[in-house]
């Protein structure tokens, strides 16, 4: 009894103490950094006489769920070849990131390198949170020349404020059950029309012979699963902004947009597009594909061409060839589908406050310079030579060790990598899919990373009204008559052309479409 | 001589006292630290933040309604407000109701081992996040393979698209938060249910009251402080109706249905750090909950059971 | 003597009635979540093929449960939530139950303002900014304490103690005080003894919260090593969704991500049977007489 009366009060003596040992606000915080700051300032100059102490760098970072070893290889060589000691803050989603990001940097507490969209990056550079790192730039010039080829990406206002990923190539599309279309005599469709009339033909005709009429035509996740459909008519999703001979415009202006609506909700009534698109998580959707129930489907390569990915598909349907239809001509392009060449993976920033502290700020550009090429690229694309990897006749070939030992050194691919040649060594099975979709393939091209929102535009609820209307009109649920009415609605209420307008001129004034 | 026995007892009385405001001492420091100390930041609902100024130096939104108005100028804040308040009601009469239908129902039972095993299993879904309910859920009522479908087809009915048509989804809503919270809920009232004095069923039975009576006259005013408490608390609370389930179940399609503040706030939100948005509408409930909860108190005075 | 019969077997229609209704709750909460069970053990392309619903398997496998624990954070994320679970418990419990008892109190100077100040801050707080800063400035970031201290007291927690504690009978306190017991001595030997019901079920309340802490768990702590079961819950669970990363992830299986969820839910559950012991009827019977 008295043991508990003691552990209260020592448990309220404890909250005493550190009711007074917290200080109070931010401010207090702030200087203890400034100070600390200036401590490794002086630091440096003794750690260059006695010998270079590792500087550590903490990097936040969005990985899926993947969490390397600390100490593993990678973080090892780095270490050796640049003095630099990785500390790496993974989160699984992106909401993730920036829940802890967020707080972080208001809470002047941020990590020294830090994962950003493209989109992100204008609210934090307004806030003042972000270094510029124009005056660095030369200190960097792997990253430099990755940043010629990407152009404006990561700048705002014409200063640059992120380390920009290398681009990664389009993966996505309409697949087909090419075995299906053999069984039927069909050859592969080249314009909309036969690969509706193809796709309804097989569905009609029980191709797995289980006797029930359970064959889904064409499915995917949420909207991208008729993104092709819209593309065929020349026009995107109702929240995109797209490059039309060289002016951003939206589609929902466009004299097609009712015409592909109306198409659409054709094929929703008839049951050839799968009614559930909307309420489909990418588990939901992939379970569909396992079973063997689709004729056509929106999904990336990796689905088909990674083994672990398709194991599923293939011990239920081992029949089954899935292949990916390119040019599809429709009433209003003849294209691949729709594609932003300037997404970017990631852009890694550093926070304003790190301003002054010499040694980390060199740290992180030897850090940043390191992995955008040459060796430090290669150790963290495919891992260290001659044990994960060869080189024969100038080629990089990957060693049985790679699959098993280097699978996480994406991880620290700051600067992403050489798109092509290193699927070409991970997947070299895969490796002519790969080529044939990248080149020499027409896409109708979107600018969605590269917008600017002005403060008035209320994007959240202009964007939902666009998404729920068009979804209204393709399932019947608001007759198509009113598209007119909608479009003045979206001006009325939103001004959306003079948004739209706004976007235009911004785009056309960086130049990035005049490639 | 009455003057010093009355001195003496009230001295007594406040010797009394002393130990118990020992006891609340430690609750109160963490009150102060954890609870009243941070309320300064609701200030954040009236400024422009900058966190380089901090948040006493940030400047005043002008005007200071700004934030506010974010919300109130939507188009959709009359849809989002009537979703609110109507989702969550009828999460709270369902989830009481059935709370206490499930307790009466353990409690009434005689068979000892199907009493453990209703109580142990209704508590298990609490534990399913609701990515997980919704993948279960999906399974049973999906437009095309659902099993609920499929049994409707059988019959000869056609399948019904409640994930994706506003006339269904709510159903949706309230059957899983009912399947994921009965169990857990149940538990506080079988605690009190459990501490009702037995001599008092025993009488009534002697006096010739069947089941049903004694539940009426009985085991359900025992609990009546627990259910209005309860009731109490649950409506402060009304304009929560449930983020976490409807973020995972919801898609463009039945937004019309199931958009709520806290959803409309997410999304708006996480666009541009807008802290101050998320801590006006945060300030916003809070008044009105607290607002409910004082007359639902006042109301609850006429009985007895007043919180405070 | 024939109206005691009729009610007699009136009385055990009601039981079979009963015994019926709660049976089929039996099958609507067990068949959801047998088949996550059966889910963690069928290896996926025998799921798919069966049509994605599977109760019972025709075959068992523990690779995915191999694999959560040979691949994943699990391992330490059962000794953090642990830790928090069993420590954060008891700070909870003895907290608020040293806070609730004086709040049963009716005749207790500042009981009506304590309580209203209580429910204020049920209905009014400053926000996650403040809320960081004040957790921050106390020392507890990014340390196991941050998933604690900050939540050690749970307002309707404290409101159901508190309630219970006022429902016990006043003579059997008065009767103590009289005999000479300091309010320490009632409170230890008398009300907490007696409050066995409610205060299990409080601390079956606290626990749950406990092992379920997540969003805290974001916030307060950046180390892998730290982060508690839910959130590295939710990484396995999360990790499959995006298309275009597939490329370098490797998404677990289906079948891991449900081993996963039985293994973060299955510890907590067990505890709630040994709390079932204590819902016994008749603890307050003679407890004033005797």
């Amino acid at each position: 009894m008295m043991k508990k009366r003691l552990m209260a009060m020592c448990l309220a003596v404890a909250m005493a103490a550190a009711l007074a040992g917290c200080g109070g606000t931010t401010e207090s915080s702030k200087e203890e950094t400034k100070a600390a700051a200036e401590d490794t300032g002086a630091a440096v100059e003794e750690g260059e006489e006695s010998g270079q102490e590792p500087v550590e760098i903490e990097v936040l970072s969005l990985t899926w769920g993947t969490n390397p070893e600390p100490g593993n290889f990678v973080e090892e060589k780095i270490l050796e070849d640049i003095n630099v000691k990785l500390t790496m803050t993974n989160f699984a989603t992106g909401d993730d990131v920036k829940t802890s990001l967020n707080m972080r940097l208001t809470g002047n507490d941020a990590p020294d390198l830090f994962y950003a969209t493209a989109e992100d990056i204008a609210d934090y550079a307004t806030k003042g949170y972000l270094l510029p790192l124009d005056d660095y730039m030369d200190k960097m010039p792997n990253v430099k020349a990755i940043q010629e080829k990407v152009g404006v990406i990561g700048q705002v206002d014409g200063v640059q404020y992120g380390a920009v990923k290398q681009p990664q190539i389009y993966q996505e599309g309409y697949w087909i059950r090419k075995d299906w279309l053999d069984a039927a005599g069909l050859p592969m469709p080249t314009t909309l029309e036969e690969l509706i009339s193809s796709v309804e033909q097989i569905m009609n005709s029980d191709p797995d012979g289980n006797g029930i009429d359970d064959t889904i035509g064409i499915t995917g996740v949420k909207i991208n699963a008729i993104m092709p459909i819209l593309a065929a008519y020349g026009v995107s999703r109702p929240t995109d902004l797209i490059d039309q001979d060289g002016e951003v415009v939206s589609s929902l202006y466009d004299e097609n947009y009712p015409d592909a609506i109306a198409y659409i909700k054709d094929l929703l009534d008839k049951g050839i597009i799968d009614k559930e698109i909307m309420a489909l998580t990418s588990d939901l959707y992939k379970d569909k594909l396992a079973q063997g129930l689709p004729v056509v489907v929106y999904d990336s390569w990796t689905q088909f061409k990674k083994p672990e990915l398709y194991a599923p598909i293939e011990e239920n349907n081992p029949d089954a060839e899935w292949v990916r239809i390119f040019d599809l001509e429709g009433p209003g392009a003849t294209t691949s589908g729709l594609y932003d060449p300037t997404s970017v993976g990631a852009i890694y920033c550093v926070p304003a406050q790190l301003e002054g502290d010499e040694e980390k700020l060199d740290a992180i550009w030897r850090l940043l310079d390191y992995v955008a090429a040459d060796e430090g690229l290669r150790l963290v694309s495919y891992g260290l030579e001659g044990e994960h990897y060869t080189v024969e006749d100038g080629t990089i070939v990957a060693t049985d060790r790679m699959a098993t030992e280097a699978d996480f050194t994406w991880v620290y691919q700051l600067l992403g990598r050489n798109e092509m040649e290193y699927l070409g060594v991970k997947f070299p099975y895969a490796k002519a899919e790969i080529e044939s979709g990248v080149y020499d393939r027409t896409y109708i091209r979107l600018v969605n990373t590269l917008v600017e929102y002005p403060d008035w535009y209320q994007r959240v609820d202009a964007q939902r009204y666009m998404d729920e209307e068009v979804t209204k009109f393709m399932f019947g649920e608001r007759p198509l008559e009113e598209y007119d009415a909608f479009l003045e609605t979206l001006d009325s209420t939103y001004n959306y052309k003079e948004f739209v307008a706004g976007v235009n001129e911004y785009i056309q004034g960086t130049g990035v479409l005049d490639n | 001589m009455v003057n010093k026995t009355d001195k003496k007892l009230s001295l007594q009385k406040v010797r009394a006292h002393i130990p118990y405001y020992f006891m609340l001492l430690p609750g109160i420091l963490y009150f102060m630290v954890y609870k009243f100390y941070p309320m300064y930041g609701a200030m954040i609902a009236f400024k422009d933040l900058n966190m380089l100024d901090g948040i006493l130096k940030s400047p005043w939104a002008d005007p200071w309604y700004k934030h506010f108005a974010t919300f109130f100028k939507s188009p959709y804040c009359v849809e989002l407000l009537t979703n609110t308040l109507e989702i969550s009601l009828v999460k709270i009469v369902l989830g009481t109701f059935s709370a206490i239908v499930l307790a009466l129902l353990v409690n009434e039972c005689r068979n000892s081992w199907l009493k453990k095993v209703v109580q142990t299993v209704s508590f298990m879904p609490y534990f399913l996040s609701w990515v997980v309910i919704y993948g279960i859920a999906f399974a049973f009522f999906s437009e095309g393979s659902g099993i609920v479908n499929k049994l409707i087809e059988m019959l000869g009915g056609e399948a019904i698209p409640f994930f994706t048509s506003n006339s269904h989804f709510r159903y949706v809503l309230y059957g899983t938060h009912v399947w994921h919270g009965v169990g857990y809920s149940a538990v506080v009232y079988l605690a009190s249910i459990v501490s009702i004095d037995t001599e008092l069923y025993e009488a009534a039975t002697v006096d010739g009251a069947g089941r049903f009576r004694r539940i009426w006259h009985i085991t359900l005013p025992g609990i009546r402080s627990t259910i209005i408490t309860l009731f109490i608390i649950n409506i402060g609370n009304i304009l929560n109706a449930g983020f976490d389930q409807i973020f995972v179940m919801y898609n463009e399609q039945v937004y019309s249905s199931a958009d709520i503040i806290d959803t409309w706030v997410y999304r708006t939100g996480l666009v541009g750090m807008n802290y101050e948005l998320g801590s006006a509408v945060g300030l916003f409930k809070s008044v009105l909950g607290f607002f409910l909860v004082y007359i639902t108190n006042r109301l609850a005075r006429k009985w007895g059971e007043q919180l405070w | 003597m024939v109206r005691s019969k009729h009610k007699i077997t009136g009385e055990r229609v009601l039981d079979w009635v009963i015994y019926l209704i709660l049976f089929l709750l039996i099958i609507i909460f067990v068949v959801p979540l047998l088949y996550v069970l059966s889910a963690s053990v069928t290896p996926y392309s025998e799921l798919i093929r069966r049509g994605g619903f599977v109760i019972v398997p025709s075959e068992l496998s523990f690779d995915a449960y191999k694999e959560l624990f040979s691949t994943s954070l699990i391992g330490s994320a059962f000794k953090n939530t642990l830790f928090v679970t069993i420590a954060g418990t008891a700070i909870n419990m003895v907290l608020s139950i040293l806070f609730a008892y004086p709040l049963s109190k009716k005749s207790l100077p500042g009981v009506k303002f304590l309580t209203l100040m209580l429910v204020f801050t049920m209905m009014f707080n400053g926000g996650t900014i403040p809320t960081y800063f004040v957790v921050k400035d106390t020392g507890l970031l990014n340390s196991l304490w941050a998933l604690i201290i900050p939540g050690a007291i749970a307002q309707y927690n404290v409101i159901l103690l508190k309630n219970y504690f006022q429902s016990m009978p006043d003579e059997l306190f008065e009767a103590a005080t009289i005999d000479g017991a300091g309010a320490f001595r009632v409170l230890l030997s008398i009300a907490v003894p007696l409050a066995k019901p409610i205060i299990m079920t409080v601390m079956l309340l606290y626990m749950v919260g406990n092992w379920n802490v997540f969003y805290a768990g974001i916030l307060y702590i950046n180390s892998n090593e730290l982060k508690p079961l839910q959130v590295v819950l939710r990484e396995i669970l999360m990790s499959s969704q995006n298309m275009l990363n597939n490329v370098d992830t490797h998404a677990p299986s289906l079948t891991m991500r449900m081993a996963a969820i039985v293994v973060t839910s299955v510890p907590i559950i067990m505890v709630y049977p040994f709390v079932q012991r204590y819902f016994i009827k008749g603890i307050m019977v003679g407890a004033v007489k005797g």
